[in-house]
């Protein structure tokens, strides 16, 4: 009875410093973390001038594409509005009848593709063009109204569909009583093309400043290993490991892109609030409805956190080629 | 403790610091490693230390071939040795208690682990007072000495030290050879790398000489003018 009580005894203990142990390790671990932070914010905070360098560097490089990304995707947005928008018109011909005008109508109201139709009559349309040219007295100067009655169409095919409206403006256009149709989307589609070209460059401008983001990281992080390069060497003499010596390095560069990632979401929000207004009457004159597009707290939590993977890879990428240019050598 | 099995180390530029070098180190046991400059001391110090590695041969320390050793697990097999080198290697801006700690820490020791063992270690070289002062306004022999306590703060079984005297008066230079000698008393196998050999004549303890990369005598001193090869 008394060697079983003292076996439970035992293992109880076991297990007890089986926990405490693992739970000090875990604590340790997470100390030492904690301390590679706290180190790596000091280490930055001595070289205040070359820090705020490196932090503006890291920030203009962000700030680059995640502004030209906000632009394009404003722009695809003003365009997409314009889509909607797109209009045939349908000119009739001259001595079309009012009876065959209503009888195009209804079949124009009915079919699918079309959103809405609306005609101007010869005498409307001359009416609104003396308007435009500020001549009211021209109707009355012409003998006869050399205009033809126009249907403006409004399909419900939107700026995608590009083909699909190309499609249905030659089919208006082959309608009794039609003598020419036009889809003024040629500027669109060229617009939308500029739109995928610029995209594709804010792509390949992000991927290369990422990349400059890196290198701007590492040459930082380079040099804050020569002025700590007998401080390493002291560390690795009395048996520190590889990422112990790894970690502020890390943390560094995690801090550098971080900070950068917080400037580049500022610099574009305020050049945002600059060009918002001008932005905002340009859409206006096309009727276009033109939400505020600054960077809020969704992009800033993203640039936040691709300025700090960036930074973190290139803290690493610094210091492991030290690490194993040591061994090496 | 150490056993080197024809060693010889080749450089880059295919210089040859060491040749062929056979000796062995018992438990326990302390010695010196004489030469001239460019014997080849430093560099059997830092094979050992696996700061470098050996072109051919083999060297097996604390019952390890160091060939085996891992890059990843250097850190760990130099926990196991206590290093003094002629510049102290300390680190700037620190206390006394932080340089001696290092190893504690590196280990993973428990805070108030370290401090008890930092003051034992401070109080063996006679350091204790100075504990919570900088480094830098410690003089060379004192620095000297705070090297040597984070050499046997974490109670090594091998102690290396190269050049400890180098740049110490004679008198402070005896008292760290003391120092040493009482390690070893103690169990610590010590092998120090010296040129000086009026101060290790009077001492009663192997003499390993390098000439040119070779080891010459690995003998033992008997008195201060007879050695036994």
């Amino acid at each position: 009875m008394t060697e079983d009580k003292s076996i439970v005894a035992a293992e109880k203990w076991m297990s007890h410093s089986f926990i405490e142990a693992t739970l000090f390790k875990l604590r340790q671990y997470f100390l030492s973390h904690y301390d590679a932070l706290k180190q790596s914010a000091h280490e930055l905070r001595q070289t205040q001038l070359g820090t705020l360098l490196t932090f503006l560097m890291i920030g203009v490089s962000i700030a680059l594409p995640a502004g030209l990304w906000t632009a394009v995707h404003n722009m695809k947005g003003l365009t997409g509005g314009l889509s909607h928008n797109a209009q045939i018109s349908l000119f009739l011909r001259m001595n079309i009848s009012d009876n065959e005008v209503e009888n195009l109508m209804d079949a124009l109201k009915s079919n699918r593709a079309i959103a809405s139709v609306h005609y101007i009559s010869p005498e409307e349309g001359l009416k609104e063009f003396s308007a435009r040219i500020g001549m009211q007295a021209l109707g009355d100067s012409l003998s006869d109204n050399p205009l033809p009655g126009v249907i403006t169409v409004e399909p419900k095919l939107v700026g995608e569909n590009d083909s699909e409206l190309e499609k249905l403006t030659v089919f208006l256009r082959n309608l009794p009583g039609v003598d020419n149709a036009t889809l003024d989307f040629k500027w669109l589609k060229r617009l939308h093309s500029i739109l995928t070209i610029g995209q594709r460059t804010v792509y390949a401008l992000a991927l290369l400043l990422g990349l400059g983001v890196l290198l701007v990281v590492i040459n930082a992080i380079r040099y804050l290993i020569q002025r700590y390069h007998k401080q390493i060497q002291i560390y690795q003499l009395v048996g520190a490991t590889d990422p112990y010596i790894r970690r502020p390095f890390i943390y560094m560069g995690l801090q550098y892109g971080f900070w950068g990632g917080l400037l580049a979401w500022m610099m574009d929000n305020l050049i945002l609030l600059v060009l918002t207004p001008s932005v905002r009457n340009l859409a206006d004159s096309y009727g276009v409805a033109f939400h505020t597009p600054y960077l809020g707290i969704g992009a800033l939590w993203t640039l936040l956190f691709i300025g700090s993977i960036l930074g973190a890879l290139g803290g690493y990428w610094a210091v492991n080629s030290y690490l194993r240019q040591q061994q090496r050598a | 403790m150490i056993s080197f099995n024809y060693v010889t180390k080749t450089y880059g530029n295919g210089f040859p610091a060491l040749r062929q070098v056979n000796f062995e180190l018992g438990d326990g046991e302390m010695a010196f490693l004489t030469g001239h400059s460019g014997a080849g001391k430093s560099t059997l110090l830092k094979i050992i230390l696996l700061m470098e590695r050996c072109s051919s041969g083999q060297v097996i320390v604390n019952h390890m071939p160091l060939d085996k050793i891992k890059g990843r697990d250097v850190a760990y097999f130099r926990r196991s040795i206590g290093v003094i080198l002629q510049d102290p290697y300390l680190l700037p801006n620190s206390t006394v208690h932080q340089n001696v700690a290092l190893p504690l820490v590196f280990a993973g020791c428990r805070h108030q682990d370290i401090a008890s063992r930092v003051r034992a270690a401070l109080d063996k070289v006679g350091l204790l007072s100075k504990e919570k002062m900088p480094i830098e306004t410690l003089s060379q022999g004192e620095q000297e000495r705070v090297s040597i306590a984070r050499a046997i703060v974490h109670k090594p079984k091998l102690l290396l030290a190269d050049e400890p005297t180098g740049n110490l008066d004679p008198g402070l230079s005896s008292e760290i050879m003391h120092l040493f000698e009482q390690f070893n008393q103690m169990g610590v196998t010590v092998l120090i790398a010296t040129h000086d050999l009026g101060l290790i004549g009077h001492l009663r303890h192997r003499i390993l000489t390098l000439h040119q990369g070779r080891m010459v005598s690995t003998g033992v001193r008997m008195t201060t003018h007879e050695e036994v090869v």
